[in-house]
């Protein structure tokens, strides 16, 4: 069992002080052992932040990160799944299926992780599945002000993901999950 | 061609995946509190050190049968430990003590002349000989450089080791002493340590070489067959009577040296050999400590003790009670140089304090020694130097000077000190002599009692006693060393009473004079432990008498303590307290002046940082006016930081986002913010940036429904765009990458832009291609990928409704706006067709080969994506694959995944892209 | 004598003989490396030939001898040129043993053994051996010599080996249980020189303990202490001085050398801090004292103060056996013993 964190779109200090205090409660050093961040942190501190509770950290870069090494996109392998990470900001229109879809297929990645449009979003196509953890914060974003916080925790076992969503809703913390399973139709696709 | 027809719901629902609660998740069981806190008592201090000691203390009392596994323990870690220490003790020395490139030599110093009158032959050299070289010659003073004086010691080495290997061994001791002899000279003190460390070379030299041999010749008979292998820990019984014989011989060789200095270092340089004659070795150690008593100069008896302690750890003693003889000795010497009016050897007595400081390191290593070894009960230690005893009766050993006590102090093991502190407060008070300031003694006791835990009695207890001794001290910067050292502990133990006392001290004491550098920086390192230390700024600056202090720092001591202050306002989270404000803005315009803008280091670079920082942390809550009128003000006081601009125009930014989502009134302001961003954006340096800004407010603008605004930034957006030289290796690959990103973005952003009537439905667009056809340098990567956005856009414009609108109600988009609108799709199939004729060209002019494969394969993709299949497509996007095929490697995934893709969509026309699974499963039955 | 720190044991003089013919080489090694043997004990060793081509010989001979030979070194004690070199030999041991009667020796490597007990000839007078010791005016000193005889045509081929010879402790003197010390004091009243007149007004008191009976084996040992010195001290330094007397005539000659100077302290060093004494007796040049009737062998240890002055940097420093005015001394007999 491996817990990967999907998180990004914090906008620290730009739009939101911090993350809500009921979520980092809950992330706490020692138990998640990846972390990919969409990006939009946008400070170091964030960065050192989401190190301390993994050192395993992946981060793509959003439009206002501070930190200009990050990479357009990422993609690593997390037992038998193939992740690929990007902002998603450069997706035309923004979040629309086909052009992520065209991305996988660029990074030829089992499960696309993205942001940008600051809402939780999760897909099964063809291709495979895409996630969008949302803003962690509740940032604005370009499209929209009204925003839940939220995040993804990835369950990866074998050939299954359980997607965790956190969404912080009117102060508090609701717990959603989706079942995916890697099937040798998916597995085929690439 | 005509573009693909999307219905962004249905795909919606059928991709989606329904979402059930999770009643049980991973993050559940983290954030259970039993998990996660651990009790204080469970941390343990893992202290190396201290743990050896005890052990060793522990085979000393059955040193009978723990003796063997004593000396493998040191003889492992404290012994390698100590050995790199001592390499690097000595170099050290040599920096440290580097002296005036020319040295007077005496003619005791002969070794080093080159005047050497041949080689004797082994009938030529007597006794005499080897009692007293020339050393009558007259008189004269020769000078000779610092690097001469080296190299000739080194070819002295050079000549041991030859002589050596030519089986002259007599030759070598011969200049083994002449080389010892060097170290009767004092004249040039500070060369001593520096000589020390070259002469003492040599010595380990031959200490090792006469090592060796007597070793083999145990281990190997005359015939040099090998008989045996002496282990590590070997005793002097398993030494042949020949190898006996020889080592004796060495030694009645070195004992029959007329001079004290050369018999002691060459007996010294071979102590360990001792080891194949007996098997106890305390007293021969002592005898030696002893024979150094007839050194009368304090700077060639101190070094001869320093040897010594480094020697005699080769022998395993067990038994560090040498070393506190070595101290004692010392002391007594030093008691003499402190008290004497007259001159003590070489040394005048103006020199006092630079012979002490040369003294130091020889006293440092000793009482390192000591405690390294580990073998005492180390408060033994303090006993013995008289520490806790009552002075007036003098039953303590040795009269301790200072300079001892301070490394006493400077190695005893903390917790030690810390159960002893009262008693050598006392003792402090009543040894003070000039060898070292008392106050860096209470310095290290203090560094010593912060470094382990007490109960909160004993903390007290000392603390009242070190604030008695504080009160003592008028002077200023003694005043802040020792009050700096118990800051910790204070802060600690929270006794905010003597924080209030010290602080009042220190206002005491520094308001008649200047502040000068020294005291400024301590004066600074307390006052940043102070804002260290606690949570919030507000009680620091609430302290009575700390604004008062902080009047007294200037230049770069003032600097480093506000950018504390700076940063502890910035960490604390958002401010909006006004007088804090103000006074934090005071603080960073200090800060601000104190940056060179021309020569942005990191010091610099670190100030604009927190300055930027604490613009951005200002929040004053609802007051959005008073907040935007601050901006203002930093714009204004701070213009010359690009970085700041930035969070200016976030701040204000995210003030427009929150009058917006107020929803009264907010129109007017909404305007003062982008007016605001309007005028800051354009002085920011970095076109990119620049760029990325506009485009944020642009998003802003059309959030409050101003349409021209956006569209005004939007354009202002792309001239940035212009702006960029982007030609192939201006920018790094990263700004190569963030300028293709945010055109992107910028595409989807006009997506929302509605047509403007006066200048046609698509001009920004249009103005988009216009400015990338100027860029004719740009990559290709650049290019390909922005002319593809450009393509998925207008894909995404011709639909029917789009993916996503304005939130803002009273923006009308274009899909609204242009519904069955004609001109419109046909404005954009003239755009799609245009761009896709460039995209060709580009393509077919990039020259790399992979890179053109995997463009093609974008090209096409994109095509596939945004165009409805047809014949037309088909052929467009075949011949893209064959530039693709022509280019990668035929399995290559991507190239794969497109024609696959392609192949799909040529048999399912009019089908989905993307189809969900379970819609493919359908057709597939 | 010289002797190298380094080898086993003491060196020796290894004579070769003029060779016979010049590509032969006779050596003589001895089973014990150190070359040591006492009274009684049977001295082993071989005889090593190395020859080019064969010799044939008439027989081969072993010779042990002990000699003590005095000789009166000119000038040193002012007696008169012509007592130089009057004094006999003494011959303390002559014994010869015939290893092979006659016979060939083959070319190449060959090892004759021989064998004999170290013991006085049987109608010798002399009941006392003396042990080896090389001195100034007296040495005394045992060979062995092999020789191999070829008749009146060739020459002998012969090689030489010196032997060392120790008493065994039984026949000595019995050594004294306990470490007899002695005390000392040096102060300006105890010296009969002239002393320098800051030294004379501002007085100085030197005291310590030093052995008077020493092992061989053993170092010198005891302290000294500066009790007091107005003026600064430049150096303490112990002489170990060796005493030879030889009959000549009516009277003994008397020859005192220096063989070994030992600084103990460098400088001004501090009043009241006990220094210790620790000389190791060099080896080779001292013996057991010894007392036989024709001459004598004895040691001093003398211990001087050197103070500070203009005067003595004019001075060779080494020579501390004249009595100088910046200099103070006493001078304490030491017997020497074999454990």
């Amino acid at each position: 069992m491996v817990l990967v964190l999907a998180i990004g779109d914090l906008h620290i200090p730009h739009r939101a002080p911090d993350l809500p205090a009921k979520f980092k409660s809950m992330l706490v050093p020692g138990k998640i052992q990846h972390i990919l961040c969409t990006g939009n942190l946008c400070i170091k501190e964030v960065h050192d932040y989401l190190k301390s509770l993994c050192p395993d950290l992946h981060i793509t870069r959003g439009e206002y990160d501070e930190d200009a090494r990050y990479p357009e996109n990422k993609t690593l392998t997390i037992g038998q799944f193939k992740l690929g990470l990007c902002h998603g900001h450069q997706i035309i229109p923004w979040g629309d299926l086909d052009s992520l879809a065209m991305l996988q297929r660029q990074l030829d990645v089992d499960i696309l992780v993205t942001g940008h449009t600051h809402q939780f979003k999760a897909y099964k196509h063809e291709a495979g599945v895409v996630i969008n953890p949302g803003s962690a914060t509740g940032a604005y974003s370009s499209i929209t002000y009204d925003v839940n916080p939220s995040f993804v925790l990835m369950d990866i076992d074998g050939l299954r993901v359980v997607v965790y969503v956190y969404e912080l809703i009117d102060g508090e913390v609701k717990v959603d999950k989706i079942d995916f399973k890697k099937t040798a139709n998916t597995q085929s696709a690439h | 061609m005509e573009f693909r027809a999307r219905d962004y719901e249905a795909e919606e629902i059928a991709c989606a995946v329904p979402r059930q609660p999770a009643p049980d998740h991973p993050l559940a069981l983290l954030a259970s509190p039993s998990s996660q806190v651990l009790p204080d008592f469970e941390v343990c201090f893992d202290d190396p050190l201290r743990e050896s000691a005890t052990d060793a203390s522990e085979s000393i009392l059955d040193r009978e049968d723990g003796c063997s596994t004593l000396r493998s323990k040191l003889s492992g870690e404290a012994d390698n430990l100590l050995e790199k220490e001592w390499i690097f003790l000595k170099s050290s020395l040599m920096q440290k003590f580097s002296c005036s490139n020319t040295i007077t030599i005496s003619p005791t110093t002969d070794a080093i002349m080159r005047n050497n009158k041949g080689y004797k032959t082994l009938a030529d050299i007597h006794m005499e000989d080897l009692d007293d070289p020339e050393s009558t010659v007259k008189e004269e003073i020769k000078a000779i450089t610092r690097q001469e004086y080296v190299s000739r010691l080194q070819e002295l080495k050079s000549e041991i080791n030859q002589a050596w290997i030519a089986e002259d061994r007599i030759r070598a001791l011969k200049l083994s002493i002449k080389v010892a002899r060097l170290l009767t000279d004092t004249s040039v003190c500070q060369f001593y340590p520096t000589l020390f460390t070259l002469v003492v070379d040599v010595m380990d030299m031959l200490g090792n070489l006469v090592w060796e041999r007597i070793k083999k010749r145990t281990e190997y008979a005359d015939d040099r067959t090998p008989v045996c292998s002496l282990p590590e820990n070997f005793t002097s019984d398993d030494i042949c009577s020949e190898a006996k014989e020889t080592c004796y011989n060495w030694f009645c060789k070195i004992g029959s040296i007329h001079e004290l200095v050369p018999r002691i270092y060459l007996e010294l340089a071979i102590l360990r050999c001792w080891r194949f004659l007996e098997d106890s070795f305390v007293s021969i150690v002592e005898r030696l400590v002893m024979m150094m008593r007839g050194l009368a100069d304090p700077l060639v008896s101190a070094y001869c003790h320093l040897y010594l302690a480094h020697c005699a750890r080769s022998l395993y003693l067990g038994d560090d009670g040498y070393l506190i003889m070595s101290l004692g000795d010392i002391s007594i010497l030093l008691r003499r140089v402190l008290l004497d009016k007259e001159t003590v050897g070489h040394h005048s007595c103006k020199n006092k304090y630079f012979l002490i400081s040369l003294i130091k390191p020889a006293i440092d290593w000793i009482v390192k020694c000591i405690f390294t070894e580990g073998y005492q009960n180390a408060s033994n230690i303090l006993v013995e130097f008289g520490v806790g005893s009552d002075l007036s009766v003098s039953t303590r050993k040795f009269s301790c000077v200072s300079v001892v006590l301070h490394y006493l102090l400077k190695h005893l093991p903390a917790d030690v000190i810390s159960n002893n502190a009262v008693e050598i407060i006392d003792f402090i008070e009543q040894n003070k002599d000039m060898s070292v300031e008392s106050h860096l003694d209470y310095r290290l006791l203090g560094h010593k009692l912060y470094e382990c835990q007490h109960s909160l009695s004993s903390v007290c207890a000392v603390m009242r006693r070190i604030m008695q001794v504080l009160g003592q001290y008028d002077n200023l910067n003694e005043y802040l060393i020792i009050a700096d050292a118990y800051l910790d502990i204070i802060l600690l133990y929270s006794m905010e009473n003597y924080l209030g006392i010290i602080l009042d001290g220190i206002l005491k004491r520094a308001h008649a004079n200047q502040v000068d550098q020294i005291e400024m920086e301590n004066l600074q390192s307390i006052l940043v432990k102070i804002i260290d230390h606690f949570d919030r700024l507000e009680i620091v600056l609430a302290m009575e008498h700390f604004t008062a202090i902080l009047d007294f720092l200037s230049g770069s001591s003032r600097n480093t303590v506000y950018m504390n202050i700076l940063h502890k306002a910035t960490r604390a989270g958002h401010t909006g307290d006004p007088t804090r404000v103000q006074f934090l803005f005071e603080v960073s315009q200090v800060l601000h002046e104190s940056i060179d803008t021309s020569n942005m280091n990191d010091e610099s670079k670190h100030k604009a940082d927190l300055i930027s920082r604490f613009v951005g942390m200002v929040n004053f809550g609802a007051e959005w006016e008073q907040h935007l009128s601050f901006l203002g003000e930093s714009r204004a006081a701070f213009g010359s930081i690009d970085e700041l601009k930035y969070v200016l125009i976030h701040s204000s930014n995210n003030l427009a986002i929150k009058s917006i989502r107020d929803k009264k009134k907010f129109l007017g302001f909404l305007k003062s913010c982008l007016a605001f961003s309007e005028v800051t954006i354009p002085s920011i340096s970095d076109s990119i940036q620049r760029m990325n800004l506009y485009l944020e407010t642009a998003e802003i603008a059309l959030f409050g429904g101003l349409i021209s605004h956006s569209e005004g930034l939007v354009t202002s957006a792309i001239s940035c765009l212009e702006c960029l030289n982007m030609t192939t290796g201006s920018h790094s690959s990263n700004d190569v990458d963030h300028i293709s990103s945010l055109t992107s973005k910028l595409c989807s952003l006009l997506l929302m832009i509605p047509g403007n009537h006066e200048e046609g439905s698509v001009c920004l667009i249009r103005n988009l291609i216009t400015t990338l056809q100027g860029h004719s340098l740009a990559s290709s990567k650049i290019k390909v990928q922005v002319f593809c956005a450009i393509i998925s856009l207008s894909a995404g414009l011709s639909q029917k409704k789009f993916l996503y609108h304005a939130k803002n109600m009273e923006v009308i988009s274009n899909d609204q706006l242009y519904f069955g609108d004609p001109s419109f799709d046909e404005e954009l199939s003239s755009i799609a067709s245009l761009v896709l004729q460039i995209l060709e060209d580009v393509i077919k002019q990039e020259m790399h080969l992979v890179t053109r494969g995997r463009l093609a394969l974008d090209a096409c993709n994109c095509l596939l994506v945004s165009f409805k299949t047809s014949h037309e497509l088909s052929l467009k996007c075949s011949s893209l694959i064959d530039i693709a095929e022509s280019c990668l490697h035929p399995k290559e995934k991507y190239l794969r995944s497109t024609v696959n893709l392609m192949d799909r969509l040529s048999s399912n026309i009019g089908d989905q892209v993307a189809p969900s699974l379970e819609l493919t499963l359908v057709v597939q039955r | 004598m010289t002797v190298s720190p380094d080898p086993p044991s003491r060196p020796f003089p290894l004579f070769h003989e003029p060779n016979a013919t010049p590509m032969s080489k006779i050596e003589l090694s001895l089973s014990r490396p150190s070359r040591v043997y006492r009274l009684g004990e049977s001295i082993e060793g071989k005889i090593v030939t190395v020859l080019t081509s064969p010799i044939s010989y008439q027989k081969i001979v072993i010779t042990a001898t002990g000699t003590v030979n005095l000789q009166i070194r000119a000038g040193v004690t002012g007696v008169i040129d012509s007592l130089y070199g009057v004094v006999k030999p003494i011959r303390i041991l002559k014994k010869s043993l015939q290893v092979a009667s006659a016979g060939k020796l083959g070319p190449g490597k060959i090892e004759t053994p021989f064998s004999f007990t170290l013991s006085p000839q049987e109608n010798d007078t002399i009941a006392t051996f003396y042990e080896t010791f090389h001195g100034g005016n007296i040495s005394i000193q045992y060979l062995i010599t092999a020789d191999v005889m070829r008749g009146y045509l060739h020459k002998s081929l012969s090689a030489a080996l010196e032997f060392i010879v120790e008493n065994d402790r039984a026949n000595l003197i019995t050594s004294p249980q306990l470490l007899e010390f002695v005390s000392f004091y040096i102060t300006q009243d105890t010296q009969k020189h002239q002393l320098l007149p800051e030294l004379l007004t501002g007085c100085f008191r030197v005291t310590g303990k030093i052995l008077t009976q020493c092992s061989l084996k053993d170092p010198i040992t005891g302290d000294l202490t500066v009790e007091a010195s107005a003026v600064p001290i430049d150096s303490v330094d112990i002489q170990l001085l060796r005493v030879e007397s030889i009959l000549s005539g009516e009277r003994f000659v008397t020859d005192t050398s220096v063989i070994q100077t030992t600084q103990i302290a460098d400088g001004d060093i501090c009043r009241s801090l006990t220094l210790p004494i620790y000389v190791l007796l060099p080896r080779l040049l001292v013996c057991p004292t010894l007392f036989a009737g024709s001459f004598s062998i004895e040691f001093h240890v003398s211990i001087t103060v050197s103070f500070q002055s203009q005067l003595s940097k004019l001075y060779r420093k080494s020579d501390l056996r004249t009595p100088r005015p910046w200099m103070a001394m006493v001078t304490i007999p030491l017997k020497v013993y074999r454990t």
